[in-house]
């Protein structure tokens, strides 16, 4: 785990230079939870407006009628790493359909060659490798062991993967935020696979928790700031991608004609799956994680005393599991004052509300 | 040399009317758009405003802190102080590779397409109408519709040329062709090099917006990407440059946010720090972030750092009269005044003259649409005198200048009425003339209606008025040039006017020109000399208002007078403030000050109602004279499509300019007979001369007047018995 103790440090760093973060976050993600369903019917307007197809998903079933009804006839589909796929089970849907998932972030296809790789990491596959085990994933995914450097196993891998992406008809992503206001899906990341999943196919797909909902584009990109130096101790990450609506040009004649460069068709599921229910039942606090993973250590401490596995070990995560169903209910307290929690999810304290939630259903 | 260059320019503008059609054809939909949009946001262009003068002020600051912040992220920066640096710096990067290219307003200013081509590397514009006038090799019609001219059935032609087999003349065909070679340019380019929308000094940020995805593509697939941009995107933080991008959409388009905003931080990398050892992921290993000086620090030390507050939206060019006329004729190398304004720091003052500084009509159509509110037509008057200053007046100039100056215009007028005799006809209306002998030189052709030298001059008619006895209050009528000797009846009408209304009227037979001309014209120190003069004239007795029926006057009185005796004694720059405070339009006289009641004209007719620039634009001036309009008994009071658009006169620039300038007045009669109106009233003596002009050219039988002619006779007709 030190890789988490530099990732503190730096998030220290970082922090010390910029005090006025966490409050600004744990206002945003306290508005915008306490109107989350103005925001939902707004940003569902918003989005339509700027020609998305938008799809309101109350429960996991009902999200995955919409994906089959979109990928009839696919034999293929991109994706990127998300929680809100993981949460959906889009991959075993998929391999049920007979359509082949492509994964687009290297991370997580190295991930696939170790024995135990799910972490319950919000956003990152598993972290603290050696470079040989990196290594050897690589060459197992490149199915080649004739290695000149790292550098260019590395090309070679993207290679592969962009030779993936390029022949999908749909391109699928999970959503770091949406702003109502304009009907903008957010889209962060450092490798740069979200980019190419979400604009060289001529269809996208994106998923989204309706807790990303937030009022504003600003609003948004300052949760994923914060999301980045609490999480990878990063001040910046390297991409944010904003799209609203599918690409369009209107170069001839001036007559509006899409899929120009970009996606001709853009999909939102908004998927409620129990948040909505979370936050009349007065529960909303803990949908006021941001998936940072700041608190990761203590989560995984948590996950591993309830015997918890296969969910993102977040506040969130745990929360919606337990409403959901999907996880038992907890045996042992954890109260979050401790945590360096970016939007201070410590009160009233995540402990004595699980064992509550599990009774709400 | 640069005037024949600029009229040159001009022709070759106005002879390409399928640009022209292209232009009419984008702006009629992004005018519209543009406008209800900006009406959603109110407080944007202020933020805007603050924040690009913030910016511009701290600019060596901003570029430091952004030059740490793009290092620290792992870009490699190259800071270039001419076009020339920058062109060779990206040059070696590109050598004789493959380069897809996105629109950049400051890789165009640097000719970075053809300085690549010429070394043998290949370049690609993948926007798309960027690629279908560079398959037509025919320059862009409009910023942000570069091939709108371009009709289908050719593009058609271009793209089956292209693709090596016969396309479906079908928009989507096109589309999806297009898309399909560009792609394979995308997959297999060395180098993308995009411009920057705002550059973030506080995280090294580039920050670039698009409807298409092009730019997505050209920044995220090749493995080298290069930003080039002038130092003037630079911003403070992610917020403002959010701001800037949506200012942008909003502005320029209509839209409230663009299809596309990428913001990116440096070269694409791992999230997780042991696998960092790799390399770089899906995007670029190497960004070059290369930023423009040329000309920009120059432009800020010598007082011209508002025009690099632009965010290149576009705007001003929308509702520009020259630009819609003439299109990419009219800048250098960035279009528009503000392109004017920009070359004589990229270039020097020739430069300058060449892109069109002498074109503007200075009619203020493109201030209040600019997003962080530039005043363009100012940054022009000041260019302007320093070309005087550096070169010198024209021998015309000089002599029409100084005769304005030292009331040689009663005299004048008089030698003028002689020649007029001889050389020109009388008009129907005996109030305008036509030469005989054109001079187009000198914008008199033959076919030109100008205003006919009066018999008397106001200054004489009003001589033996009787005085009212006990008037309600006395206001000073500055009655200016065109009134004084061309139309006198007007200055009479005002007096029957404000008469009937118990105020008592002093007008000032030794008034000599506002002084505009010679400002427009570059030339400070007469209009400076005639501001001076006019001051002491008029203060000498006391009175309320200072009431004008030209509103360019009446501007000129406001906002020029106290500028231009700023550094006299303090007793005249009170006066020159007492002045603009007291200055008054007519229209808005009559319905703020007298609250006057409109008496009933004789007969029933249809009128429509110009603003003319400088009281709409300039005074804000332009719910009165409709409210007067409307009140007038007999009145069927029309709107017409682009009322405060230019009639195209602005003074001296239809002498210059006069084909262009007429062009511009055609599209305003268009207007104005679209409506059906048999009257068009206004309130300005100059669009009146023009607007009459432009009639005689299509043989409108229409009656132009003024607004205050209109009143006058609504109050004789309502006297008679």
């Amino acid at each position: 785990m030190n890789r988490l103790k530099m990732i503190a440090e730096r998030r220290e760093q970082i922090l010390g230079e910029n005090p006025h973060w966490v409050k600004e976050i744990a206002a945003i993600r306290k508005d915008s939870i306490g109107n989350l369903s103005q925001l939902l019917s707004q940003s569902q307007e918003t989005l339509k407006s700027k020609g998305c197809n938008v799809y309101i998903a109350v429960d996991k079933k009902d999200a995955q009628k919409t994906v089959r009804g979109l990928f009839v006839g696919q034999n293929q589909v991109v994706r990127t790493y998300s929680s809100a796929l993981r949460e959906i089970a889009f991959d075993h849907l998929l391999s049920h359909m007979g359509i082949t998932v492509h994964k687009s972030l290297l991370a997580e296809i190295i991930g696939d060659y170790l024995d135990d790789a799910s972490t319950g990491h919000p956003f990152l596959p598993h972290f603290d490798l050696d470079k040989d085990t990196v290594i050897k994933a690589l060459q197992e995914f490149l199915q080649s062991k004739d290695v000149a450097s790292p550098e260019e196993w590395n090309r070679a891998a993207q290679q592969k993967i962009k030779d993936s992406i390029l022949p999908c008809e749909f391109g699928v992503t999970g959503v770091n935020g949406i702003s109502a206001e304009n009907g903008t899906i957010i889209v962060t990341e450092d490798e740069g696979n979200c980019r190419a999943v979400s604009n060289l196919p001529y269809k996208h797909l994106a998923v989204a928790g309706i807790e990303k909902i937030v009022s504003t584009v600003e609003e948004s990109l300052k949760i994923q700031e914060c999301q980045s130096i609490f999480g990878l101790g990063r001040r910046t990450p390297t991409y944010y991608s904003l799209i609203s609506g599918p690409s369009r040009t209107g170069d001839i004649e001036f007559r509006i004609t899409y899929g120009m460069h970009g996606p001709k068709e853009v999909h939102v599921i908004l998927l409620d799956n129990g948040r909505k229910n979370l936050v009349d039942q007065g529960f909303g606090e803990l949908l006021k994680c941001i998936d940072c993973g700041a608190c990761y250590e203590s989560m995984a401490d948590l996950a591993a005393r309830n015997g918890w596995t296969g969910i993102p070990l977040t506040p969130k995560g745990i929360a919606l599991g337990i409403a959901q169903g999907v996880l038992p209910q907890p045996t042992s307290e954890q109260s979050m004052a401790e945590f360096d929690c970016p939007v201070e999810i410590n009160s009233p304290g995540l402990g004595p509300i699980l064992p509550q939630i599990e009774s709400m259903d | 040399m640069s005037k024949t260059a600029i009229k040159k320019k001009v022709k070759a503008g106005l002879k390409d009317s399928s640009a022209r059609l292209g232009r009419s054809r984008a702006l009629g939909v992004i005018k519209p758009s543009m406008k209800n949009m900006v009406a959603n946001y109110p407080e944007l262009r202020d933020r805007l405003k603050k924040m690009k003068r913030e910016s511009i002020d701290n600019l060596p600051q901003l570029l430091e802190q952004a030059i740490a912040s793009f290092e620290s992220n792992g870009c490699r920066v190259f800071v270039a102080d001419t076009a020339e640096e920058a062109r060779e710096y990206i040059g070696k990067i590109v050598r004789k590779g493959l380069v897809v290219k996105s629109k950049s307003n400051a890789g165009k200013e640097i000719g970075i397409t053809a300085y690549l081509q010429e070394q043998g590397a290949t370049v690609i514009e993948t926007d798309l109408g960027d690629r279908i006038a560079q398959i037509a090799k025919s320059p862009a019609s409009h910023s942000l519709a570069p091939a709108i001219h371009i009709p289908i059935e050719r593009v058609t032609e271009l793209f089956s040329e292209e693709a090596g087999e016969e396309l479906e003349c079908d928009i989507d065909v096109l589309i999806k062709a297009a898309r399909e070679s560009l792609r394979r340019y995308l997959e297999e380019a060395d180098v993308g090099i995009s411009g920057a929308n705002a550059i973030i000094a506080e995280t090294g940020s580039v920050v670039v917006t698009e409807n298409e995805g092009n730019i997505r593509a050209v920044t995220s697939m090749p493995r080298t990407h290069v930003v080039i941009t002038g130092i003037e995107k630079i911003v403070p933080t992610l917020e403002d440059g959010i701001a800037v991008v949506k200012g942008a959409a909003t502005y320029g388009v209509g839209q409230d946010i663009g299809t596309y905003i990428s913001v990116i931080s440096g070269p694409s990398r791992y999230s997780q720090d042991h696998l960092s050892f790799l390399g770089a992921g899906q995007g670029p290993d190497t960004v070059h972030i290369v930023f423009l000086k040329e000309g920009r620090e120059e432009a800020i030390a010598e007082g011209f750092g508002e025009s690099l507050y632009c965010i290149s939206c576009g705007s001003c060019l929308n509702f520009c009269p020259v630009y819609y006329e003439i299109g990419e004729k009219y800048g250098y190398k960035h279009l528009g005044g503000r392109g004017a304004v920009f070359a004589a720091f990229h270039g020097d003052l020739d430069k300058a003259e060449e892109a069109g500084l002498f074109l503007c009509t200075g009619c203020q159509s493109c201030v209040e649409p600019c997003a962080v509110g530039i005043d363009t037509p100012e940054m022009i008057v000041r260019l302007r005198e320093k070309v005087a200053k550096q070169k010198g007046l024209g021998r015309i100039q000089r002599a029409a200048y100084s005769a304005l100056a030292g009331n040689k215009l009663p005299s004048a007028s008089g030698i003028g009425r002689s020649l007029q005799s001889i050389g020109m006809k009388k008009g129907a209306d005996r109030k305008s003339a036509k030469m005989r002998i054109g001079v187009g030189r000198m914008g008199l052709p033959k076919d030109r209606l100008v205003p006919a030298i009066a018999k008397k001059s106001l200054a004489k008619l009003v001589a033996d008025r009787k005085p009212l006895k006990n008037p309600s209050m006395t206001v000073a009528f500055y009655a200016g040039c065109v009134v004084n000797y061309a139309r006198p009846d007007l200055g009479l009408d005002l007096y029957d006017v404000l008469e009937s209304q118990n105020v008592r009227v002093l007008s000032y037979a030794k008034e000599v020109c506002c002084g505009i001309p010679a400002l427009m014209g570059g030339s400070t120190e007469e209009a400076e000399q005639m501001a001076t003069y006019n001051t002491e004239l008029l203060v000498a007795e006391s009175f309320d208002y200072l009431i004008c029926i030209c509103p360019t006057c009446a501007t000129t009185i406001k906002k020029e007078w106290p500028k231009l005796l700023k550094n006299q004694k303090p007793e005249v720059r009170t006066n020159a403030e007492d002045l603009a405070k007291k200055v008054i339009d007519i229209n808005d006289f009559l319905v703020n000050v007298l609250d006057v009641e409109p008496p009933k004209l004789a007969d029933e007719i249809k009128v429509t109602y110009h603003d003319p620039c400088h009281l709409a634009k300039g005074l804000d001036i332009r719910k009165e004279p409709r409210q007067l309009l409307r009140q007038i008994p007999g009145v069927e009071y029309a709107e017409m499509e682009e009322a405060d658009s230019c009639c195209g006169f602005g003074g001296s620039f239809s002498l210059y300019f006069y084909d262009l300038s007429r062009q511009i007045n055609a599209e305003k009669i268009k207007h104005i007979q679209a409506t059906g109106a048999d009257t068009i009233v206004t309130s300005c003596p100059g669009c009146m001369i023009h607007i009459a002009d432009g009639f005689d050219h299509v043989q409108g039988k229409q009656d132009v007047v003024h607004i205050v002619q209109l009143m006058a006779q609504a109050l004789r007709e309502s006297e008679k018995p």
